[in-house]
């Protein structure tokens, strides 16, 4: 798998999706506050985040016993790129479409 | 997924902008960004049937395949075909759709270009529109 599908999948899923918002809203959490409001058991969130960890989107640190989680910037920049690169190639294809027009008419 | 539309005006008369969308020779002068080669390519929206184009990124010396149909052409108004990105091991990706219109205008022409997914059931249409709201969330955030 791409790592962009990777991505997708991992974020197609309610609570993993919850999880990343959290993380990009509140920075830094240990698993424990992701637990808490969720109405999903701790192990079932240690499952989502090993998911998101395996696709890039959140790391893991440890400070003592405790797990902290944030959300990876690079992993979410793919997703980024990967939509507004369609725009960009007609952009710039039309950028030199207009230039090849332009040098045919002075010719 | 969000619908794309470009829009675009020249100088030129709609024939000769058709000529310039459709024309092998004249599609491969603006074929892709700036610092992209093309070194295999069946780029010929001027008749229904197959095109693709390898792009290959002139410093990062990356590979971009792009395929699909030509699937409708009437000339001096409009094309349309499909477009799929090959992923690494050739696999072709999601399938979306792209249209050419050509609208005359006081000064010459208007070129609009629509790229569109094509979905093969409404089913999966509202599970891309759920996509859509989310993933520019998470690209709001992210920037």
């Amino acid at each position: 798998m791409t790592p962009l599908l990777k991505s997708f999948s991992a974020l197609s899923d309610e609570t993993r999706l919850n999880i990343v918002e959290q993380l990009m809203d509140h920075g830094e959490l240990p698993a424990g506050d992701l637990v808490r409001g969720s109405g999903i058991s701790a192990p079932a969130i240690s499952r989502h985040l090993k998911v998101l960890r395996d696709a890039g989107l959140v790391r893991q640190r440890a400070e003592g016993t405790r797990r902290l989680y944030s959300a990876r910037p690079e992993g979410l920049q793919l997703i980024a790129q990967w939509t507004i690169s369609r725009r960009e190639f007609w952009e710039s294809s039309l950028d030199r479409l207009e230039a090849a027009i332009l040098e045919e008419d002075i010719k | 997924m969000t619908d794309l539309r470009l829009e675009r005006e020249f100088s030129v008369s709609p024939d000769r902008l058709y000529a310039w969308v459709t024309d092998p020779d004249k599609l491969l002068q603006w074929w892709g960004p700036e610092g992209v080669t093309i070194p295999e390519r069946e780029l010929d929206f001027s008749r229904t049937g197959p095109w693709y184009s390898v792009m290959l990124g002139d410093e990062s010396g990356q590979r971009f395949k792009v395929s699909g149909q030509v699937t409708h052409v009437e000339p001096q108004k409009s094309v349309g075909f499909t477009w799929g990105w090959h992923d690494d091991d050739d696999k072709r990706g999601h399938e979306s759709h792209v249209t050419f219109t050509i609208v005359e205008t006081a000064t010459g022409s208007r070129l609009i270009i629509d790229h569109c997914d094509l979905d093969g059931s409404e089913m999966s249409a509202n599970h891309e529109r759920g996509w859509t709201s989310s993933l520019n969330k998470l690209v709001a955030k992210a920037n």
